[in-house]
């Protein structure tokens, strides 16, 4: 009965959000107003909520007759992948994103109380909505063979991360839907005023979302798939990370629009931008057209389907758009040293990068077709080449942009000079501190850093001097940045590696570390068994010991290595194994210096964006 | 000309300039960075130009696998059916490689010995998952 009542209560909530949107379109039509409320939206989330949690108790009652939990989850998986087994694939992953998108839609009625704003957020949970019910049903039976046990949560999923990555990451991407919504009641409804400054809000909230569930992953991959790397350019990771860069350019020219009334038509692109790019993604994954490490299974219906709800979202939003009233001021921006400027400047390099990122993934789809059939790939050398020299730019830009001010009040000429003599001071000071190991790439990072610090100091100090309120969020934010630039200059600069056979007599060495391999022991867990191989290792003060782990998981049949991992601010040393030969074993031994800078600096960045948030709220 | 029109001017012609930079950057990195899929039969009839680094995949040959007792040289053979190429690698395979199972290679290809000296060895996650490429490659 239960998976029944979930997809009840599926339907009534998709019912609710198209009898709004059929019904008001039909009053406006007519009468020029509203003749549904949309505090209907109370009645909407409890009953998405109520569907979510029917598959929830689905998953945790072994349900194995609903096809979804039987080919994701096991009568052994413990409970709490049981519950997080309800996002390891494609329908269930579909009405987590329902189930927040539903929630943003309560809370930005809550807040703002826009009729229209929530009219268009019905509009785009509708079409979601229709395309679970209709293509990806996660409460379809099996009935009446049902299996004895369920085919198992893939082996890779069930990890700590799992249970948070997914839903910080759908949380980002649904409350980009809302920036959208506004902007689109603000191109219909002249009266809704301060629209620059609430999507600005909600383009925080999702960047910062974004920013942690993206870190997530990196940091999962990094110590989940073995190999030691933090970003591997797969298309679910751009696929991530595009929307990220097109938020962060919004949160900027929303700010732009809301505190000069300038860039409003190109910030409601934007967030037409974002929310579509953020569907491409969606649609490149869902629909299995190119292979990535998130494999969900092909099924090019539903792909169909997500083109069609991508190219209707176009349409009907420029549509709106074109028939809309809006005027920015008639300056378009000051001189070359205002805010404005490099607002533009950040607008423009972040939407370059963001499409050549875009361009480098489906350059392979393109070529299979105006190629007929040859397969391609394209290679993480060219996103590197591509976005190093661009993220240059946006840091350099970056730090200066800081201390600019709105064209109202002129920048002084004496903060540029400041600010430069700080840059070159700093990135000196840096790449002696670096001497022993300098390089090319590790002067870039000093240059890098030190812009975005040198305008973080001197904007402090002017404020601190003038007796005027900081700008915290922004300084997190900023300072997070240069943290992860920091992190990932350094370790792609230092980072080393060795690959060998361990055997047990003979030690080797890496850095300062002497690894030994000590020996192995079977171990059996509840949902799968291990071989757990041991390594004693020695540097200058102290000694321990690391255990790596090749698992065996019978149910699907697979085989997984868990990676050795000694973390530390300084340095990680990161030990893989790979088969067992005759008296010992083939293994990867890695150090990454700063690695977990890169992850600390997006926690920074998230933090500054949720005491943005914060604020918000109070005011 | 107004100021703001002329200020207008300059911002459009620094998106202009911006964006010229940016696609040359992208069409130097994407012609050297491009790698072509090969199928064994490929390569025999059709063998790579250029100094690009290839993709072949295919099936590993049942019974071809040889590893070095002392370093961490690997030695196999990918076969399509019909054709087979030579694989040299150096380093750890993934936890899915096996024999008779799909496997793509990423290096380059040596047109004289008929052989592929990997840097890169992918095989996919899912046990009875081949990739796509490989796939294609087996149905031809």
């Amino acid at each position: 009965m239960i998976p029944e009542i979930g997809l009840l209560f599926l339907v009534l909530a998709f019912s609710i959000s198209s009898f709004y949107v059929c019904g008001n379109s039909f009053s406006f039509y007519r009468n020029n107003n509203f003749i549904i409320s949309p505090k209907i939206v109370y009645l909407f989330f409890l009953s998405v909520l109520l569907s979510f949690l029917c598959l929830e108790i689905s998953f945790l009652m072994d349900d194995f007759s609903v096809l979804y939990v039987a080919n994701n989850s096991n009568e052994n998986l413990p409970d709490y992948y049981k519950f997080a087994a309800l996002w390891g694939g494609h329908e269930g992953s579909m009405l987590l994103y329902l189930l927040f998108l539903s929630l943003w839609t309560l809370i930005y009625y809550l807040k703002s109380k826009s009729s229209f704003g929530v009219f268009f957020l019905f509009v785009i949970f509708s079409l979601f909505s229709g395309f679970v019910i209709f293509t990806s049903n996660p409460f379809e039976r099996l009935l009446p063979f049902s299996p004895e046990g369920g085919l198992d949560l893939n082996p890779l999923l069930q990890d700590f991360a799992f249970t948070i990555h997914p839903p910080t990451l759908y949380l980002g991407y649904t409350a980009l839907t809302v920036p959208f919504s506004i902007a689109m009641a603000r191109c219909v409804d002249q009266s809704y005023s301060n629209w620059a400054s609430d999507l600005k809000n909600w383009s925080v909230v999702s960047w910062s979302f974004l920013t942690l569930g993206i870190a997530l992953g990196s940091w999962w991959a990094y110590y989940e798939l073995g190999w030691g790397g933090w970003w591997f350019w797969d298309p679910v990771e751009n696929s991530s990370l595009i929307p990220w860069l097109i938020a962060t350019a919004l949160i900027h020219s929303a700010i732009a629009t809301s505190k000069r009334n300038i860039f409003s038509r190109w910030t409601v692109l934007l967030s037409l931008g974002a929310i579509l790019s953020s569907y491409v993604g969606l649609f490149l994954v869902r629909s299995g057209i190119v292979t990535s490490v998130h494999t969900f299974a092909l099924d090019p219906e539903r792909g169909l389907i997500l083109l069609f709800i991508i190219i209707f979202v176009l349409i009907f939003s420029l549509g709106i758009y074109s028939s809309s009233k809006l005027n920015d001021v008639s300056y378009s921006y000051g001189s070359i040293l205002s805010k404005e400027f490099f607002f533009l400047i950040n607008n423009v390099f972040l939407i370059i990068l963001a499409v050549a990122i875009l361009f480098g993934t489906v350059y392979p789809i393109i070529y299979e077709i105006f190629s007929g059939g040859k397969d391609i790939s394209v290679g993480k050398p060219y996103f590197d080449s591509v976005t190093v020299p661009i993220a240059f730019f946006l840091a350099f830009f970056q730090g200066f942009g800081i201390l600019t001010n709105w064209s109202s009040r002129s920048t002084k000429l004496k903060n540029l000079y400041a600010y430069l003599a700080i840059l070159i001071l700093m990135t000196i000071i840096l790449s002696i501190l670096f001497l022993n190991n300098i390089s090319l790439s590790i002067i870039i990072t000093n240059l890098m850093i030190s812009s975005i610090l040198a305008g973080l100091i001197i904007y402090s100090f002017l404020q601190l001097k003038n007796s005027r309120k900081m700008n915290l969020s922004m300084e997190f934010s900023h300072f997070g940045i240069a943290i992860m630039i920091l992190g990932i200059g350094l370790v792609s600069s230092l980072e080393s590696q060795k690959e060998l056979i361990a055997f047990k007599d003979k030690p080797f060495e890496l850095g300062d570390y002497e690894i030994s391999y000590q020996g192995e022991e079977k171990n059996i867990a509840r949902n799968f068994s291990s071989d757990e191989v041991n390594f004693k290792v020695k540097d200058s003060n102290n000694e321990f010991n690391l255990i790596a782990e090749k698992r065996f998981y019978p149910v699907s049949k697979s085989i997984m290595t868990e990676a050795a991992i000694y973390p530390s601010i300084r340095e990680d040393l990161y030990i893989s194994i790979g088969d067992q030969v005759e008296q010992g074993w083939v293994v990867k031994a890695q150090l990454k210096p700063f690695v977990r800078l890169i992850w600390l600096g997006a926690l920074i960045m998230a933090f500054g964006g949720f005491l943005s948030i914060f604020r918000f709220k109070r005011s | 000309m107004k100021q703001h029109r002329l200020k207008r001017l300059y911002g459009v012609l620094f998106i202009v300039f911006c964006s010229a930079l940016a696609f040359i950057l992208v069409y130097f990195a994407i012609k050297d960075n491009v790698n072509l899929f090969y199928s064994p039969s490929d390569l025999f009839e059709n063998p790579p130009q250029g100094r690009n680094a290839i993709r072949a995949g295919g099936l590993v040959e049942i019974g071809s696998l040889k590893r070095s007792t002392d370093s961490l040289e690997i030695a196999f053979i990918i076969t399509d059916l019909k054709n087979s190429i030579a694989v040299n690698y150096i380093g750890i395979l993934p936890d899915l490689f096996k024999e008779n199972a799909g496997v793509v290679a990423t290096g380059y290809f040596d047109k004289n010995k008929m052989s592929l000296d990997a840097y890169q060895i992918l095989a996919k996650h899912d046990e009875n998952y081949v990739p796509k490429e490989v796939k294609k490659a087996l149905e031809k």
